[in-house]
């Protein structure tokens, strides 16, 4: 072949730059004794990104208090989803995990394909029998005791909220904040904005300064960036899914926790126990189970005044005895 | 020292055919380096690729799978590059065609016999005038198709973004997906069990009409003439205009195709980054197959393994999955010196040394001169 012109040669090597589609893969793990259970997570962000951080923490822990043999995928792009998950199953996994939304369709194959795998995934939709379960961060129980707390504290009247795509199970989350915020001053405006990613920290933080500079005094981050931007400009925020405090203890008063350890726990011993069928994890994930609660204030314990503790206790009891349910709302939440 | 670049004459054939190999070996022997870097054994590190990649019978057809849109935008590049039409708007072609099956596949007034025929057709269409509008920009305006193509990736891309989240959006989800596209728009299943859809065929049924057209036809004879040379051609009588208008149409249809399979035959919804970079990994795919649609093929093969494979050596090495794009890369830039090595020798020269770029002599006048002949070597 003749080399048309020097040009192809740099057009094709900036092409080869420009290739995207990376993914990375976990370390493997440590070899598992002989009759452990094998369990295999795909993920399709990195582990640091707190939704799958959260499944992986679990699966960690069970690792070591429930002698699983664990191995995961990370940063597994959405058209190679399937791929990895049918790649688990066919090397023989009994349990397999990860985050099927936006691959609901194709994972619910791979689980009719795979009909003795035991296919437990993150997912806005319901369980199929005889091996299809889901579960979800209902977390929106802690969100609402946090927006609580910003109605109380804010003094502009205006909190921003940050989330990732306005989808229901992010929408629920932040709807419940803002329900919350409500509760404690009706007068309060929310600024809310989507920055389309699941994990892009600084277009969290751009999104958080905008809000800033549009008079919020108070910040929920749904997504990681957000607390930057408050600890950057000098107020307090709520950080989510994990507790962030460590983040920026001046800054995090505190955040909503998802702890994934009650379903984990629940269908790794209903696998091993031959009781495994199709089941909505849902409230596994709720306050009542211990699958959600409210991080602890750390700095801001003896910062809040005891009134605000009273009412967060007093409404936690409530939630804890069944007796308060916190609204689901999964439409998109707009700005006032 | 001086280096130059000198002309060669043409190798012979069989010598074409070693070395896409030869460059492939190189690209895995300096691949080693970052291997080691992440700690690990080399020898390991290839052998859980190709057994993750062909292993089992899972893992070939997973691989055909990856293959076959590498295969059709690898063809897209190769026949653009052949006819000097520099089409780097595969991913874009790519995505037009994926967003055609969906749209067209949701469509539940479709006659069930005709859908996926017509999906096919236009899904080709929709990406051919894409490419073809980039070609009339550069052939009626002298617009450079380098910077149209490549940028109006993004004009796709973002299109195909709002789209998802506003009308084609999956209401029973909310999130930013299409709906799933009907049965009768799907590619049939060739293999129980697996995922080994008609698209693959198809995939390569079009690699072997390109090369019949590119090596039997007039009109293949006309995009190489033109590609190797448009003045020449035009003084020939060959319609050069034309030629690049028909070769982009075909290029960026075949991109177009790509996307095609992915919907119709892989997800069955349009998802948001359908293309891990398809369309940019054509370039790289038609380079090192010598821009030869069976050389694509085999090309296409090769990245599809090292792709379906690294997943698996990553979780048994600990390398990252990153050494499947850092393989690409390396074997592009070897495949290119490899190229550029065997239609030019490098000359070193020494003469400048000896003073042979000062010409002295004496004119008829009878006066003496001096002639610096790389007057800007000796600064």
């Amino acid at each position: 072949m003749r080399i048309h012109s020097w040009r192809s040669s740099v057009i094709a090597v900036v092409s080869a730059l420009s290739i995207a589609g990376c993914s990375r893969s976990g370390a493997p793990p440590a070899p598992g004794k002989g009759g452990n259970l094998k369990v295999a997570a795909v993920f399709t962000t990195p582990i640091e990104e707190p939704w799958d951080g959260c499944v992986h923490q679990a699966l960690l822990k069970a690792r070591g208090e429930l002698g699983i043999e664990y191995q995961w995928a990370e940063s597994v792009p959405r058209p190679d989803y399937e791929r990895v998950v049918r790649e688990f199953a066919d090397r023989g996994f009994p349990l397999i995990m990860g985050d099927a939304f936006g691959s609901e369709e194709a994972v619910r194959r791979v689980a009719k394909d795979f009909p003795a795998t035991a296919f437990c995934f993150g997912s806005g939709l319901g369980p199929v029998e005889p091996n299809f379960s889901v579960f979800d961060d209902w977390i929106h129980e802690p969100a609402y005791l946090c927006g609580m707390i910003a109605g109380r504290l804010t003094k502009t009247h205006i909190i921003g909220l940050v989330g990732g795509y306005p989808v229901p199970e992010v929408n629920r989350i932040m709807n419940a904040f803002i329900a919350g915020a409500h509760e404690a001053d009706p007068a309060v405006k929310v600024k809310v904005s989507f920055i389309n990613s699941w994990f892009d920290p600084p277009k969290a933080k751009e999104a958080a300064l905008a809000q800033i500079a549009s008079g919020s005094d108070l910040l929920f981050g749904e997504r990681y960036g957000v607390i930057e931007a408050a600890k950057e400009k000098g107020i307090p925020a709520f950080g989510n899914m994990v507790d962030q405090s460590s983040l920026a203890p001046e800054t995090v008063i505190t955040s909503p926790v998802w702890d994934m350890w009650p379903t984990v726990q629940h269908v790794v011993s209903a696998v091993r126990g031959g009781t495994y069928h199709a089941t909505d994890y849902a409230e596994w994930s709720m306050m009542r189970k211990g699958g959600a609660r409210l991080a602890p204030f750390h700095r801001f314990e003896s910062r809040l005044s005891p009134e605000v503790g009273e009412m967060v206790r007093k409404r936690t009891g409530e939630i804890m005895d069944g007796v308060f349910r916190v609204p689901i709302n999964e439409k998109i939440p707009v700005s006032d | 020292m001086r280096l130059a670049l000198e002309k060669r004459e043409t190798l012979p054939f069989r010598i074409h055919l070693l070395l896409p190999v030869g460059a492939v070996g190189i690209s895995f022997l300096l691949s080693f380096v970052p291997i080691l870097c992440a700690g690990a054994n080399p020898f390991t590190a290839y052998s859980y690729i190709f057994y993750g990649a062909l292993g089992t019978k899972t893992s070939i057809v997973e691989t055909l799978v990856k293959t076959a849109p590498l295969i059709l935008t690898g063809l897209c590049a190769a026949i653009a590059f052949k006819s000097g039409f520099y089409n780097l708007g595969g991913e874009g072609q790519f995505y037009l065609g994926a967003l055609t099956a969906a749209a067209l596949g949701i469509c539940t007034g479709l006659p069930p016999q005709t859908a996926l025929p017509l999906i096919i057709a236009a899904g080709f269409a929709a990406g051919g005038i894409w490419a073809f509008g980039a070609a009339v920009l550069k052939t009626k305006f002298r617009v450079d198709e380098v910077v149209v193509t490549l940028l109006s990736n993004y004009i796709v891309i973002y299109v195909v973004s709002a789209l998802l989240d506003g009308p084609l959006k999956d209401p029973r989800t909310m999130w930013p997906n299409s709906p799933t596209i009907m049965t009768a728009a799907r590619y049939p299943l060739l293999l129980g069990g697996t995922r080994l859809h008609a698209g693959v065929l198809v995939a390569i049924i079009v690699a072997l009409l390109a090369w019949v057209i590119m090596r039997k036809t007039t009109l293949g004879f006309e995009i190489a003439a033109t590609g190797a040379n448009p003045k020449a051609s035009a003084y020939a009588g060959i319609p050069v205009i034309r030629t690049v208008l028909i070769a982009s149409f075909l290029s960026g249809g075949v991109a177009g195709l790509a996307g095609v399979g992915e919907v119709s035959g892989l997800h069955y919804n349009l998802i948001e980054k359908i293309s891990p970079g398809y369309g940019y990994a054509g370039i790289v795919i038609a380079m090192l197959g010598e821009l030869n649609p069976v050389g694509v093929v085999l090309a296409a093969f090769l990245f599809g393994t090292i792709i379906t494979g690294a997943q698996m050596m990553s979780r048994v090495t600990g390398v990252p999955v990153f050494l499947a794009d850092v393989i690409q890369g390396i074997t592009l830039l070897v495949m290119l010196a490899v190229l550029i090595l065997t239609s030019y020798r490098i000359r070193v020269s020494l003469d400048h040394l000896r003073g042979a770029h000062i010409k002295r002599g004496i004119t008829t006048e009878g006066t003496e001169y001096t002639e610096y002949l790389d007057a800007d070597l000796r600064r």
